[in-house]
């Protein structure tokens, strides 16, 4: 008995090693599970086939996301998982008629999990970029990334759409979007001169410059731009979603037919004000 | 006042991933002592397939940051067995340990001086039981020091397992400090939980060292 | 007892024409050695003469290239006998001691009966201390190896082979390692054994014990037998003149 266990433990050990061995060997050191797996489509098939069956047989949708990210996603002091996304897929659930579990892992972690059915899908405040786009399929977005345009308390300036902010000194953080915005459509089309645009190391710095005159306007995610406002006096000029590419989007596995069912969901949602609603109750602009 | 009630909220939130701190420890520790002494006792007393196994596992293992072997344990053996996030990440990091604590027992195994197997053979004893009932059990006190070391590394690897979604100690500091936007106190109460493990773990394994010393 | 006849019939061990050589050292060079029953045999000679191979090839410690090697009716050499069988049988007591350092006095008798022998923890521990009781040390049972001195830790050794009953007790330079004042207490027990009946192999420079104890001395040198026989012969009219000389 003792040393049938013995070759038994043995026996795991060579195979883990070699396991270890084989995956590996591909490529270098995987820095994320995401390079560890990929290509791994073989799994994913198994995964996503009849997704929707699986969830509902089981009774329950496990979500993975990355607690630490309020206001989307975060633990509070009861250790219950809130925030804009943990509503948005409760309420998904709901509509679903199964429980939601959520599984909390590092952002890193999340594209192996759903790809190896360790989870069932990632709400995580998540950008459909065309990268991750080939290891997993999106949802439509559920909430477009928004930019604002901030400026003095006291301006009288009025930007209706972002080319409004043509011709006006102008402000954005060092190698930012927002940034890489301004010089591609207001530089580059001459609306704006070089000399009108100033580049700063911290969204802090520009929004002092704003408090103080120096600049008429600084564009800025839309997220932290509310708080950033508040505490330097700024007022909001223009929220718009024209200057961003990429909303948020719920990731599945590839081919899952659970995908048109949230969709659906989803659409529904935006149509009914629920997503307005949820996102109010997360202070969100 | 506020300082010390927040500091208390804190850590009352922050202990709850002790007991899974302490969880993932101790079968990390457990299963890398199996698999150590497996392959320490292959490397020095197995014939050329044991040993070479022994040698594999714990030079491959010991090449690839822990965190690859977690990653690789969770998403690819734990796709042909069904292992919770728990699990998976407890045997990861006790399959790593193992290849640590093979280093560490085969050093004890050779440390054991010859005339021991000479004598537990002159008794009769097979190779297995003169390694079993001679051999190990001195090796083992041998290794004690070694291996404290190395379950209060085990101990600070097991914030590792959070990547396949373990929530130990560290990261619930993490969540605490995404929500209040204050990494103080999130990482002194952290801090003080491992130094705490960390005291309690070498003083047990002093006492143990104390009891079990091998006097020459 | 000593002199009956009957039980001299057939040697305990029987060595023939033994080979051993380590790479291009050979060592033993063809040596044929018989034990009677009750006999003790003192093996003396130069160092590196290969005493100590020859005892190891008894009990297949070491295994001759050449040559057989018989146990009473056993030829040990045979391919397909049990190495662990053989060595129960052949009491080995070695210069270093080699105590098992984890265990006590009484352990280190006792695990060869409860491992190898599989008897119960009672009967051996009983034994055990029987054992400790016939080399004088039954007050140090639960001392470790390390808390006895060298003469102790020698006579533990001794009990310890003796608790598997051995047929023949084989010693290789026991009191070597010793300080000059502790070798008295190991040799009274080795002639106690003697006494006793025991058969016994075992390479000693101690002449005044091979004087005292010996039936027969033999003499190594360089791999062969050179010389052997009563020990009033052996060092009072040497045929070798190196007989004397390491008197
Ligand atoms: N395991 C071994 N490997 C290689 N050489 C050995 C080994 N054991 C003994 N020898 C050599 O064999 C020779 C005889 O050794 P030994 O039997 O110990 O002699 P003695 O006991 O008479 O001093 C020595 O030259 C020694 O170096
Ligand atoms: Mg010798």
């Amino acid at each position: 008995m003792k040393k049938v266990s013995g070759v038994l433990i043995l026996l795991v050990v060579t195979a883990m090693v070699l396991g270890a061995c084989t995956a590996v060997q591909p490529g270098a050191v995987p820095a994320a599970p995401a390079a560890t797996t990929s290509g791994d489509e073989a799994v994913a098939p198994a995964a996503s086939d009849g997704q929707m069956a699986k969830v509902k047989a089981a009774g329950k949708l496990v979500a993975g996301t990355s607690a630490d990210y309020p206001p989307y996603e975060s633990v509070d002091a009861d250790g219950k998982f809130v925030g804009y996304d943990m509503d948005l897929i409760r309420a998904i659930g709901e509509k679903l008629g199964v429980e939601v579990e959520i599984q909390d892992m590092p952002f890193d972690s999340l594209i192996a999990a759903v790809q190896q059915g360790k989870i069932d899908v990632i709400i995580a405040a998540m950008q459909a970029t065309p990268e991750r786009d080939e290891q997993v399929d999106f949802t439509i977005e559920y909430r477009p990334t928004k930019d604002a345009f901030l400026g003095k308390g006291d301006s009288t300036l009025t930007i209706a759409k972002p080319e409004d902010a043509g011709g006006k000194t102008i402000g954005a953080q060092t190698g930012t979007v927002q940034e890489k915005w301004i010089q591609d459509n207001l530089v580059a089309t001459g609306l704006t001169s070089a000399d009108q645009v100033s580049s700063y190391e911290r969204a802090d710095q520009a929004a002092l410059d704003v408090a103080s005159g120096r600049i008429e306007l600084m564009l800025i995610d839309a997220e932290p731009a509310i708080s950033l406002a508040e505490n330097n006096g700024l007022k909001v000029l223009l929220l718009t979603s024209d200057t961003t590419k990429g909303g948020k989007s719920i990731a599945l596995p590839n081919g899952s037919d659970l995908k048109a069912e949230i969709d659906k969901i989803i659409a529904e949602f935006q149509a009914d004000g629920t997503i307005q609603k949820i996102q109010e109750a997360n202070g969100l602009p | 006042m506020e300082f010390v009630q927040k500091f208390i909220t804190t850590f009352q939130f922050i202990v709850e991933g002790l007991w899974v701190t302490i969880g993932v420890t101790v079968v990390a520790l457990a299963v890398g002592f199996v698999l150590g002494i497996l392959a320490g006792v292959a490397r020095v007393y197995g014939n050329k397939f044991l040993a070479g196994i022994g040698t594999t596992y714990s030079v491959v293992v010991r090449a690839v940051p822990v965190i690859v072997i977690i990653f690789i344990l969770f998403f690819v053996i734990s796709s042909l067995v069904d292992l919770t996030a728990f699990w998976a990440g407890s045997l990861a990091l006790g399959f790593a340990s193992g290849a640590y604590q093979t280093e560490i027992f085969r050093g004890a195994l050779r440390s054991v001086s010859g005339g021991q197997m000479t004598a537990a053979s002159a008794i009769g004893m097979s190779r297995w039981q003169a390694i079993r009932h001679i051999i190990l059990p001195q090796a083992l006190r041998l290794a004690l020091p070694a291996w404290g070391n190395e379950a209060t590394l085990v101990l600070k690897d097991s914030t590792l397992v959070f990547a396949v979604g373990v929530p130990e100690v560290l990261r619930r500091a993490e969540y605490v400090k995404a929500r209040t936007f204050d990494p103080f106190f999130a990482y002194s109460v952290a801090l003080l939980l491992y130094l705490a493990l960390t005291l309690v773990t070498t003083q047990v394994l002093r006492q143990a060292e104390n009891r079990y010393r091998l006097r020459l | 007892m000593t002199n009956s006849e009957a039980a001299k019939t057939q040697p305990i061990v029987r060595l023939e024409d033994i080979y051993k050589a380590f790479g291009v050292t050979e060592v033993l060079k063809g040596v044929s050695l018989s034990l009677m029953p009750q006999e003790v045999v003192v093996l003396v000679g130069p160092s590196g003469t290969g005493k100590s191979t020859l005892l190891r090839c008894v009990n297949l410690l070491s295994r001759p290239d050449k040559g057989r090697i018989w146990l009473e009716e056993l030829e040990i050499t045979a391919p397909g006998v049990n190495e662990d069988k053989v060595r129960q049988r052949v009491g080995m007591v070695f210069q270093e001691f080699n105590l098992f350092t984890h265990l006590t006095a009484l352990e280190n008798v006792m695990i060869g009966m409860t491992k190898v022998l599989k008897m119960d923890k009672r009967a051996a521990h009983a034994k055990a201390l029987e054992e400790l009781e016939r080399v004088g040390l039954a007050n140090r049972a639960d001392h470790y190896p390390a808390q006895l001195s060298g003469g102790q830790k020698q006579r533990v050794a001794i009990a310890r082979a003796l608790g598997m009953d051995p047929h023949v007790m084989l010693f290789d330079e026991p009191t070597s390692a010793l300080d000059p004042e502790l070798t008295g207490e190991v040799l009274a027990v080795m002639q106690k054994l003697a006494f006793e009946g025991m058969t016994m192999m075992v390479v000693s420079h101690e002449m005044g014990f091979a004087r005292e104890v010996a039936d027969r001395v033999v003499f190594m040198e360089g791999g062969y037998i050179v010389e052997a026989g009563p020990p009033e012969q052996m060092f009072d009219h040497p045929q070798v003149d190196r007989t004397r000389v390491s008197q």
